[in-house]
């Protein structure tokens, strides 16, 4: 019986794997918190007023086009521009937010990460198209964050930084210190 | 309560010829799973210390966990190399702050060479990023200059200005020797703690020179280029085997290694250090389950040893149990001293095992450290082996309960008249 | 010195569950400093009446004083405190734990008795055992000897040196001589007396051979005065003859057969 519980406590100790994500998950929305002095912020908050990178394609009637028409093409072209070029929202320059969301680690420290970055959906080195510039979070956190396999879903509290610059391949960006990196844990019901 | 400890010990010191064969099986089992953890998560270490402030790592398509272990940690073989136009090409590119080209292929007494430019000594960080520091003499500039790693100079025992010739392929057989180009120490890197302290590191147009005369990994026969005419020739690389790219904006990594991806002139890939490591982490994660569970198991079979033979050995002590009795103990006393017996030998058999694990690492960590680049610690133990020990001490002690309360039942049974 | 008696029975009965009585005694008591010379072959229920004694068990009904202190009162422990303090006991044979010293083993009682420590005062707890031992005719060199190199006549007056250590208001002596020599019998008897008197203790001791009874103030057969013990076993049977059955030889044996 003893032996039983030895090998059910050694496994119990090692880390627990964490939730399945598929990728292209997005977190689910949940309503706003306030937390320790951090405003709970969701990913649309980090676009300017206004941006709609899909404009280009609304304007157009799609049923009335041919295959391969050149407005087609070149509205779509638009768009991936538009994508690329995504302004950053400097109102959230200093903001003490709270945003979940996925990481790609950067720095390893054994098993803990210290610096990643923060992106609105799964598997954003992979397969899915990048998320543009305004929806990447650049994260420096004060205490290392614990990781089984770096791509866990988190909570990060911190003061968001915009960042400016001058090339149009997503140099301008944000970047986070954050105070406290919390794993995300899926609300009930 | 104290003087039942010193009772304990000399009952159990009293049956050493038995309970030593008990010990030892402890202090393995201890070793056993002590030394996977310490295994495991130096290895751990070992890996994310390596690199450090690098963005992407850029080399042919193909296996991007691969790719990191070829040029970050010199381990592996490459598959394909990448074109020296697309290194241009990337270096021109505005998001782009810098990029060190790497080239492997060559050996030095079965230590890595790695053809390299002077962004290596400028932008490369390991740990926590710290650069590189030269302990002794400077860069490699000439043709023929070598700078060694820490771990080479040592264990070959060169000094500056020693000669070396480099052998092609990563053998340590002499049949191909560059003997006709030897290289000179100029520099010598402070130890790092990664694969850098292995690697002897020479210049790109170096790597193009030693190969002139060479034709698909052989001496062209009949030709000879001394080495005093090889800057006649245009010793631009042809090709690397990747490069590390530092970006002006980390954010920027999605487009970057989107951009890679789709390049037009060759089939390129850039791979995440931190998500390739992840990769690591998890193709490691299955096998290091597996070892701590068997480790445990072993661990359990030790202490159930232990927990047989002191039962075992109870029948004899109905006497002695008693004479207990009978100068004052009670059963509780008696339980007492048959769990200390057993916490006693567990923690013997524990000590044991920790030296023997020292002694382990002692002498394994250099053989590790010189053909790996893997940095095993033998001194302090770490919280996780903390942990893992008190676990083991723990169970110990619940396992001696069994024994225990036996001794208790039957001084309970026996009382002052024991069977003669 | 107290004049109350330091063991004192009182119609105590004491039966096996599931089983008829195997004590019932109506009155029994021994003086301080008293010796006597008690017959118990096996099946008498001497076992049980030492166990008794001894604070191992409790009578189910009567009362059993021990010290003045009345054992159905006293919890476990306490009769184990008890055991500790005032009685010192001496088994037939292998009476020593075999890891220890000659010495150690002496100072046994000490480690679990306060009082009889304190009592080794102003000597010291080595001091005292060293001159029991002395007494008890066994030479220096023996002292620090493991008890399995004495031979076993050493053996048992090492045990008497701890029975007496401390100086406890009681000894109980469980055949101690049943396994030495004849020749050696009475010298060991002489020695128990001599330490027992200048001890201030008194002696219960129990015997099968008649023939040590002479030395004794008093006689008495356990069967006489257990009316459990009459009806079942000739009180003059000699201990080689098998117990009837349903009687328990040993305590072990006892507990065995309830379960």
């Amino acid at each position: 019986m003893h032996r039983i519980i030895v090998l059910i406590a050694l496994l119990a100790t090692a880390e627990v794997p964490a939730a399945d994500y598929k990728v292209g998950d997005k977190l689910p929305a949940r309503p706003a918190a306030a937390h320790a002095g951090f405003r709970e912020v969701s990913w649309d908050d980090l676009l300017p007023k206004g941006w709609d990178p899909m404009q280009p394609l609304k304007d157009l009637r799609l049923d009335k086009l041919k295959d391969s028409d050149p407005r087609a093409i070149e509205a779509l072209e638009k768009l991936r521009q538009m994508w690329n070029a995504a302004p950053i929202n400097t109102e959230m320059n200093g903001a003490r937010i709270r945003i979940a969301g996925f990481m790609v680690p950067l720095e390893w420290k054994k098993t803990e990460i210290r610096e990643f970055l923060l992106v609105p959906y799964f598997g954003a080195c992979i397969h899915v198209p990048p998320p543009p510039a305004n929806q990447i979070i650049h994260v420096l956190a004060d205490q290392p964050f614990k990781s089984r396999d770096g791509m866990d879903a988190v909570w990060v509290n911190g003061t968001l930084e915009t960042v400016n610059s001058r090339t149009d391949m997503g140099d301008s960006g944000y970047r986070l210190k954050a105070r406290l990196v919390e794993e995300y844990k899926a609300p009930k019901g | 309560m104290k003087y039942l400890i010193a009772l304990a010990a000399r009952s159990a010191w009293n049956r050493r010829a038995t309970l030593s064969l008990v010990v030892v099986s402890i202090a393995l089992s201890v070793t056993l799973l002590l030394g996977v953890e310490r295994l495991r998560n130096d290895v751990r270490e070992s890996f994310a210390q390596s690199v450090s402030g690098t963005d992407l790592v850029v080399g042919a398509r193909g296996s991007p966990l691969q790719l990191m272990l070829y040029t970050v940690f010199h381990m592996g073989e490459a598959t394909n190399n990448m074109d020296w136009s697309s290194v241009r090409k990337l270096t021109a590119h505005p998001a782009v702050d810098w990029v060190i080209p790497l080239s492997l292929g060559d050996s030095h007494h079965g230590y890595p060479v790695l053809a390299t430019d002077q962004a290596y000594f400028d932008h490369f960080r390991y740990g926590d990023r710290q650069t590189l520091r030269l302990a002794q003499g400077r860069r490699f500039s000439a043709i023929f200059d070598a700078v060694l790693g820490a771990e080479v100079a040592e264990h070959l025992g060169y000094r500056l200005g020693e000669r070396i010739t480099l052998a092609h392929g990563s053998g340590e057989l002499k049949l191909n020797e560059h003997a006709d180009k030897p290289f000179t120490v100029v520099g010598i890197l402070a130890r790092t703690g990664t694969p850098v302290d292995r690697t002897v590191h020479i210049g790109l147009a170096a790597m193009e020179a030693i190969h002139l005369d060479w034709q698909g990994g052989a001496p062209i026969p009949g030709m000879s280029i001394p080495e005093q005419y090889v800057s006649r020739f245009d010793l631009t690389p042809k090709n690397v085997t990747g490069v590390l790219l530092g970006l002006k904006s980390r954010a920027a990594v999605f487009a970057m290694q989107r951009y890679v991806g789709n390049f037009r002139d060759e089939p390129l890939m850039a791979v995440l250090p931190g998500v390739a490591l992840a990769q690591l982490w998890q193709l490691l994660s299955v096998g290091e389950q597996a070892l701590l569970a068997v480790s445990a198991l072993v661990v359990a079979v030790g202490l159930a040893g232990l927990v047989a033979v002191v039962l075992a050995g109870l029948s004899e002590r109905r006497r002695e149990l008693a004479i207990l009795r009978s100068v004052g103990a009670g059963p509780r006393h008696v339980l007492a001293l048959l769990t200390l017996e057993g916490l006693a030998l567990t923690l013997t058999g524990s000590a044991l095992g920790l030296i023997l694990l020292t002694g382990l690492t002692l002498g394994l960590a250099p053989w590790l450290e010189s053909r790996y680049g893997l940095y095993i610690h033998a001194g302090n133990l770490s919280a996780e082996e903390i942990k893992l020990l008190a676990w083991v001490i723990g169970v110990g002690c619940l396992a001696s309960l069994l024994p225990g309360l036996r001794a208790y039942r039957l001084s309970l049974a026996v009382g002052l008249t024991p069977r003669v | 010195m107290s004049t109350a008696p330091v063991i004192a029975l009182d119609a105590v009965v004491y039966a096996w569950p599931g089983h008829a009585p195997c004590l019932d005694i109506p009155g029994f008591a021994m003086q301080p400093g008293e010796r006597v010379f008690l017959h118990g072959p096996s099946g008498s229920g001497k076992s049980t009446l030492l166990n008794l004694v001894g604070g191992v068990l409790t009578p189910r009904s009567g009362q059993a004083r021990v010290m003045g202190e009345d054992l159905g009162r006293l919890g476990s422990s306490a009769r184990d405190r008890l055991r500790a303090d005032h009685i010192g006991f001496i088994f037939q044979q292998f009476n020593l734990i075999p890891y220890l010293s000659a010495i150690d083993n002496v100072l046994l009682p000490c480690r679990f008795s306060a009082l009889r420590r304190e009592r080794t005062r102003p000597d010291g707890l080595h001091a005292a055992a060293e001159r029991l031992l002395q007494h008890l005719d066994l030479e220096p060199a023996l002292w620090r000897k493991a008890a399995t190199e004495l031979s076993v006549g050493q053996q048992q007056r090492v045990a008497a040196a701890r029975a007496l250590i401390g100086r406890p208001g009681i000894v109980v002596a469980d055949e101690p001589t049943s396994a030495l020599d004849e020749g050696r019998q009475l010298a060991f008897l002489d020695l128990l007396r001599k330490e027992c008197d200048s001890a201030g203790a008194a002696l219960l001791f129990v015997s099968h051979d008649r023939r040590l009874a002479s030395h004794f103030e008093r006689e008495i057969a356990l069967a006489g005065i257990n009316r459990a013990a009459a009806t079942i076993v000739d009180p003059h049977a000699h201990v080689r003859s098998l117990p009837p059955k349903g009687v328990p030889v040993s305590l072990e044996a006892a507990r065995r057969e309830t379960g």
